[in-house]
């Protein structure tokens, strides 16, 4: 993900990446997300475990052991994908700025 | 009380055999068990399922799809029964909607691999066809003719499959292109 300053996080992935600031397994993930996006975004579980297997490769996201004997595995945001996630923020907000100036008519 | 109905579902029709699925679940027939254009049946009429059929990258006693199902279970999705890398899910109705796929990457993802699988025994279904004119051009026989006309119209529905699949998957990538 060393290239992350030239391409953009889908809604999926930023919204996984963030629901990892502290741990949780992957039914935890999905409503987490409906809950914050309220009720927009509902991540189904094919995508949600495709999506958590491709991050774990590239190291945005790792498991956590659960101390008790849940088989249920749960995930936090690495230093990787911190680093990742407060880049696609700049990201979303130097479109918002410009999305912003265009309506107001500084930009043409 | 069990039942059993035999019926033919094409592998670019997996959506078909869904909502026939959810049809004979409305009726009471709650689905149980799969095999060879066998699909086993259970009569209760006091629950009602919604069934997805997914094509797996691995047959499912493989590790990853192992981990795969159990992830589903956790999110109240049912595995019933597999056929090769087929395998039937389902979920309660009452307790929500059963969507495998959220994205446009995963839902074109998993057309792909019904697509690539379908391409993958087109050039054996092709051999066959021409192997079987040529036994009945030698033979005259008309049994050879009677396979010969069955392959060939297997040959041609996989083709229309395809191009059905192909067109699917060129509709979604141009959604792709401007959504998520």
């Amino acid at each position: 993900m060393a290239d992350s300053n030239y391409s953009a996080l889908t809604e999926a992935v930023y919204y996984i990446l963030l629901s990892l600031y502290t741990p949780l397994h992957g039914y935890g993930i999905i409503q987490y997300v409906e809950e914050i996006s309220n009720g927009r975004v509902v991540l189904a579980p094919g995508t949600l475990y495709g999506a958590l297997s491709t991050l774990q490769e590239k190291e945005l996201i790792k498991p956590v052991n659960t101390e008790s004997n849940s088989r249920k595995k749960e995930y936090l945001i690495t230093k990787i994908g911190k680093q990742v996630i407060k880049e696609e923020i700049d990201r979303l907000e130097e479109l918002i700025e410009n999305g912003k100036k265009t309506l107001e008519g500084e930009l043409k | 009380m069990r039942i059993i109905k035999r019926k033919v579902f094409f592998a670019w029709d997996f959506e078909k055999e869904e909502e026939w699925l959810n049809e004979m679940s409305k009726k009471g027939l709650q689905l149980v068990s799969v095999g060879f254009c066998k699909y086993i049946f259970e009569k209760n009429e006091n629950i009602r399922y919604t069934y997805k059929v997914e094509l797996l990258d691995n047959l499912p006693g493989h590790y990853k799809s192992q981990d795969y199902i159990e992830f589903l279970e956790e999110m109240d999705i049912e595995h019933i029964g597999s056929y090769i890398r087929w395998v039937y899910l389902r979920k309660d109705v009452s307790k929500g909607e059963i969507e495998l796929f959220s994205d446009y990457s995963s839902k074109i993802n998993h057309y792909k691999k019904v697509l690539f699988l379908i391409l993958a025994i087109t050039p054996l279904m092709f051999f066959n066809t021409i192997n079987l004119y040529n036994s009945y051009t030698r033979s005259e026989s008309y049994l050879m003719l009677i396979f010969f006309g069955l392959f060939l119209i297997l040959f041609t529905l996989m083709g229309v499959g395809v191009l059905k699949l192909y067109k699917t998957i060129k509709e979604l990538k141009e959604e792709s292109s401007i959504w998520e």
